[in-house]
């Protein structure tokens, strides 16, 4: 199947190229990091964590979201949703893969990473999240390449394909309640305790799974000739409609009990979030944002047009992505004597951030075209 | 630094949550005067053996005094970072409010360290065991099993926890002998020089002080001179609400 990689047209090339030379960008600063350690970065006592934590709770949400095509379109025979398996069990495979780097730029001790499988601490959340993120990985990978194997012999999926879906299941849905876990055994730190985190980073990572579908299906449709077909594309604009709106409603709730319990302690913790605070920028935008992708996705009109549908996914995946990445991590990391506001990126940090999202971009388009030439050589017989 | 680092953040955060922020730090530190009880050094059941603890009389700490801090540090080989974002600290003084909250009368900066916690929030935090609790109640960490995660620094609600930004060795100026140096890329803090009372020797900071301001003992112990001080004195402990269950207590 991989041959199909190596052929198509100037387009394609030029896209991979321009993704290629980030990737070598992320290369560079990795090194530079290996020699000097976080010394060319922004963090430091005043930020604890910087780039490369905060992306590790959205990514989390993510590898779980695809979850929500994976498993009907998996394990329910006839699911129209079957078409899209192959694409969520990459997405999955992505977003794990890219929080396992990320996990590994973050550490002190690069060549320690084993440590973190060799010596566990089970009553230690964080012990959890590399065992789970190479679990999940290893499935998805595994039943997305046997999908579109099976697509392009023209055969049934192997047996075993249910059985590792099945085993997916409680791996990807513990990833984000891990992640909000990680962050709860942090005592006062009223961002990072609050009970509706690990829901609330369920849902909206349903939502910005389900946009960043919508991007991958439409894009190979449009680039590759894909068929996703209609009603899928259609329900993957609902799911992001609906996980939206949940994931809204649960940042109200939560949002309307701090502020009737005014507890100071949660109150000034909110607005390092929307008050006078550099995060309310990135905050609020998120918020806006989100909350206009999603209205405009629940118009029935915009969301059987492809090209709408997928621009609001994106649009949803990013502010969620400011939510649950950005924000959560640099903002809740402020506390007194601790970490301030006072954090900017270095350039080093910048380009291995973007050179690690350039290489997933790049490995989903290639498992796209893969996917498509499977499916259109089944098609050509 | 510390309370430099805090203005700075003040001062970037706005008027808003300035307010926000210093009444919460009354309220998180226990708005009334909290005065430590007899359960804060209450045998638990299953932990019958040995819990080293620390009583500061802060009443005897004189002002401007650093002797503890500069002997710990050389004793430990703690790196002399000279920038704020940087700075490895085991021992620091701090304002008498921001560490032990509004109840606390002075203003004065007390000196402030690992709490060695009966009950240690950064150890739920480590994803290797790397930082733990060992029977004696030191809260230890492995700088040989440590992967500079930092999820133990943010754990810690007290900030005890620092990381080698930079490379330690070069920041030495005076190495000793007596205790192994770090890398970059690890965390380290106070360990209550589990090294000295291995020799039978006493904490550094306790034997450098001057005014004797500093007791150390087996909290567990009821006839040890730690648990006659702790129960003849009204005494206060670092954000006991938050559930850790520190063993350095302070005397005002
Ligand atoms: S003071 Fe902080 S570092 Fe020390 S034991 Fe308590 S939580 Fe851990
Ligand atoms: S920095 Fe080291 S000691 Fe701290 S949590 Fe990470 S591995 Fe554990
Ligand atoms: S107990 Fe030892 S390690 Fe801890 S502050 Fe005192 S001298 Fe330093």
């Amino acid at each position: 199947m991989i041959e199909q990689a190596l052929t198509g047209h100037r387009n394609y090339w030029i896209w991979s190229l321009a993704l290629l030379a980030m990737v070598a960008g992320a290369f560079y600063a990795s090194a530079l990091q290996s020699a000097d350690g976080f010394v060319h970065t922004g963090m430091g006592n005043n930020a604890i964590w910087g780039l490369y934590h905060a992306q590790l709770p959205f990514l989390a949400s993510i590898a779980a979201a695809s979850l929500a095509v994976l498993v009907p379109g998996t394990l329910q025979k006839y699911s129209f949703l079957a078409r899209l398996a192959p694409l969520a069990a990459f997405l999955g495979a992505t977003a794990s893969a890219m929080s396992l780097l990320f996990i590994a730029a973050d550490l002190g001790m690069q060549r320690r990473f084993l440590t973190l499988l060799l010596n566990p601490s089970p009553g230690a959340p964080a012990s959890w999240q590399v065992p789970l993120l190479l679990l999940f990985l290893a499935l998805t990978l595994a039943v997305g390449w046997a999908q579109v194997g099976a697509v392009q012999k023209g055969v049934k999926q192997p047996a075993w394909i249910r059985s590792a879906v099945m085993i997916a299941i409680p791996a990807g849905l513990a990833l984000p309640v891990i992640s909000a876990f990680m962050l709860a055994v942090v005592p006062g730190s009223e961002l990072w305790t609050s009970p509706l985190l690990a829901p609330r980073l369920m849902a909206s990572g349903v939502a910005a799974g389900a946009g960043i579908m919508l991007v991958m299906a439409v894009a190979a449709e449009q680039l590759a000739g894909f068929k996703a077909g209609e009603e899928a594309l259609e329900r993957l604009a609902a799911v992001a409609a609906w996980a939206g709106l949940g994931s809204l409603v649960l940042t109200g709730i939560e949002a309307g009990t701090v502020v009737l319990g005014n507890v100071t302690a949660q109150t000034s913790a909110l607005g390092l979030l929307y008050g006078n605070s550099p995060f309310a920028s990135a905050s609020l935008f998120s918020l806006l944002a989100g909350a206009a992708a999603i209205g405009l996705l629940l118009v029935p009109s915009l969301r059987r047009s492809s090209i709408a549908a997928a621009s609001l996914g994106a649009l949803l995946a990013f502010s969620v992505w400011l939510q649950s990445g950005l924000t959560l991590i640099l903002a809740g990391q402020v506390r007194e004597g601790l970490a301030t506001v006072d954090y900017a990126p270095a350039l080093p940090e910048i380009l291995l951030t973007s050179g690690v999202w350039a290489g997933a971009v790049l490995l989903i388009t290639v498992l796209l075209k893969i996917t498509a030439s499977a499916q259109l050589e089944r098609e050509g017989l | 630094m510390m309370n430099n680092d805090r203005r700075d953040f003040i001062r970037k955060a706005g008027i808003g949550l300035l307010a926000g922020m210093g009444a919460a730090s009354g309220i998180l530190t226990g708005g009334g005067f909290e005065r430590t009880t007899s359960a804060a050094w209450a045998v638990e059941p299953g932990d019958t053996g040995r819990r080293w603890g620390m009583l500061i009389d802060t009443r005897r700490c004189r002002e401007g005094c650093t002797l503890c801090i500069e002997s710990c540090h050389h004793t430990h080989n703690v790196p002399d970072v000279s920038s704020p974002a940087g700075t490895v600290e085991w021992m620091h003084k701090e304002d008498g409010r921001e560490l032990l909250g509004s109840a606390c009368p002075s203003t004065a900066a007390l000196p402030a360290l690992c709490n060695h916690c009966a009950e240690p929030s950064c150890a739920r935090a480590c994803p290797t065991d790397s930082i733990f609790r060992r029977t004696d109640g030191i809260v230890a960490i492995d700088y040989h099993r440590c992967v500079g995660c930092r999820s133990c620094m943010q754990g810690c609600p007290y900030g005890e926890v620092s990381f080698n930004w930079s490379d330690p060795r070069a920041a030495l100026k005076n190495p000793s002998v007596d205790y192994p140096t770090r890398q970059r890329g690890v965390v380290e803090k106070c360990n209550f020089c589990s090294d000295r009372l291995a020799r039978g020797k006493k904490p550094s900071c306790v034997e450098a002080c001057p005014e004797g301001a500093i007791s150390f003992g087996n909290i567990n112990n009821p006839s040890s001179e730690i648990r006659r001080l702790l129960e003849s004195n009204q005494t206060l402990q670092r954000k006991p609400e938050l559930g850790t269950r520190p063993s350095v207590f302070y005397i005002i």
